[in-house]
């Protein structure tokens, strides 16, 4: 491969990346570089600054030092047009019924699919008609996660999906995930509920403390310690 | 993409706008009614009912606390919007929006003067639902002071049209320089990592003690040496004009202020 298409191809990278909160450091160094499709798994504890980088990536926080590069480019309304992004925290509107939240999405992003996210929806039993806030927890994130794998985008970014939900939610999440992603989209899954969705990872990315300790692909991974990630991880964040 | 914005924006404010302006004039509807009621039963000698007093004595308080507070309410509501939507849990999905700060921004912006403007002039109109069908004499008085102010603004506009604008220009200016200060304190309190609300009020107290003591310090001595050496006849205009310059210069500081801190400060850690 060129070094042109290598940097084509290359969806999110970050160089020298540095963030703290005051005098508290949340990411030390972090040096990254993911190749577009694919699924990756962000993965490390509670702390290590897994929702830090992302949200660095979305630029909802400013690096302290180096850089991230979204296809390319700072995060910018570019970048936000083609990256989904799903929170850790609840960032629907309460007082809006679900058809005015898919309304507001269809209205926002351009590639935002207004009868699949409608179909997904009437697969769940969640009625167009219902104000947000009188949805459960659970249905809340599902439309959440709806809401954002309804768009075409070329990256997906998922903080958190599965925590908080039953084994048969998370089934469906996945599910949901992976059947909806747009073809040659990059799907980027943080979490640290490993043995749930090694299945779907094609690279792994261990953060432990704000630094990197893994950066593989998961086929590599098992052919050179011949053990899963759940036991790698185990290993590695053992306390 | 402002376009788009704006249209949520009006639609969030404006439901809950309108449910306040339905109260306002049904305030004014039933203190029209109850003052209709008590004249009719008021005796020849003028001796009214205590209750219908009552009532309408509290109707009236709620129905001018009504129209004074709308006004009020409709500026908290802008700036809460701009609170709520940009730096608690809504804000990851007004920042995950492809479209620049400044684009949120003026949309927020535009909506809340919408708002603003929306509640004074109900509050207005109301006064016309409480004055329909009003005792022929007391309608008289009304409409007689009402006719002299009308005509004693007429009046000074035809002496003093250029002024009269310059004033209208100034006093229009001042509805979005409140608004953006308020933005400005905001996204400066989102700073702050705790006790972000506290910080803003902190912030917003330290600014308009600030711009006093700067103003009785520094802007008015200046001020009155300027329009000293300027013609008489010059002078209301130029008081005027620096007005409206120091209203321009707060705003496009406060711009400057949101627009940095939304592109390079903010701290989205709800």
């Amino acid at each position: 491969m060129t070094s042109e298409e290598n940097f084509v191809a290359t969806i999110f990278e970050c160089e020298k990346l540095y963030k703290s909160y005051g005098r508290s450091p949340a990411l030390l160094g972090v040096d990254l570089k993911i190749e577009a499709g694919g699924v990756v798994g962000l993965l490390g504890p509670n702390g290590s600054g897994k929702s830090t980088l992302i949200k660095l990536a979305m630029g909802m926080l400013q690096p302290t030092e180096g850089r991230i590069l979204i296809d390319g480019k700072a995060p910018c309304p570019a970048t936000k047009a083609i990256t989904a992004y799903l929170p850790d925290a609840n960032f629907l509107t309460e007082w809006m019924r679900v058809e005015q939240a898919v309304a507001f999405s269809r209205d926002m992003f351009a590639d935002f699919d207004e009868a699949r996210a409608k179909g997904m929806l009437a697969r769940l039993g969640i009625d167009l008609k219902h104000r947000i806030k009188s949805l459960s927890k659970g249905t809340k994130e599902k439309l959440a996660l709806i809401l954002t794998m309804a768009r075409d985008a070329r990256l997906y970014i998922l903080d958190e999906p599965i925590a908080g939900v039953d084994p048969a939610a998370r089934d469906f999440i996945l599910e949901t995930v992976m059947t909806n992603r747009a073809p040659g989209s990059t799907i980027f899954l943080c979490t640290h509920l490993i043995a749930d969705i090694e299945p779907v990872l094609t690279h792994a990315i261990f953060l432990n403390r704000g630094k990197v300790v893994l950066d593989e692909d998961v086929a590599a991974v098992k052919e050179q310690t011949g053990k899963s990630l759940d036991e790698l991880f185990r290993e590695e964040f053992r306390w | 993409m402002v376009k788009k914005l704006l249209k949520h924006e009006l639609w969030a404010l404006f439901r809950i706008l309108f449910c306040i302006a339905i109260a306002v004039v049904c305030f004014a509807v039933l203190s029209r009614v109850l003052l209709a009621v008590q004249m009719a039963t008021t005796t020849a000698d003028g001796k009214t009912s205590d209750v219908m007093a009552l009532l309408q004595i509290v109707s009236l308080l709620f129905y001018g606390f009504a129209i004074f507070s709308f006004v009020a309410v409709a500026f908290g509501l802008g700036v809460h919007r701009f609170y709520r939507t940009m730096f608690t849990g809504e804000g990851y999905m007004t920042l995950s929006i492809p479209a620049t700060p400044m684009q949120i921004v003026w949309s927020k912006l535009i909506a809340a003067v919408l708002g603003i403007l929306f509640a004074t002039v109900v509050s207005s109109a109301s006064l016309c639902v409480f004055i329909i069908d009003w005792h022929s004499n007391v309608m008289q008085e009304f409409m007689g002071v009402f006719g002299e102010l009308f005509s004693e603004l007429v009046a000074r506009v035809r002496e003093a049209p250029l002024l009269f604008a310059e004033n209208a220009i100034s006093t229009a200016l001042s509805l979005p320089s409140l608004l953006l200060v308020a933005y400005a304190m905001l996204s400066v309190g989102q700073l702050f990592t705790s006790r972000r609300k506290l910080m803003c009020f902190v912030l917003a107290l330290a600014v308009v003690f600030g711009i006093a003591f700067l103003e009785a310090l520094i802007v008015d001595p200046v001020a009155t040496a300027i329009l000293g050496a300027v013609p008489e006849a010059a002078v209301q205009h130029l008081a005027v004009w620096l007005d409206i310059a120091g209203e321009l210069i707060t705003d496009v500081i406060c711009i400057f202020i949101v627009r940095y801190i939304l592109r390079n400060k903010v701290n989205l850690i709800a």
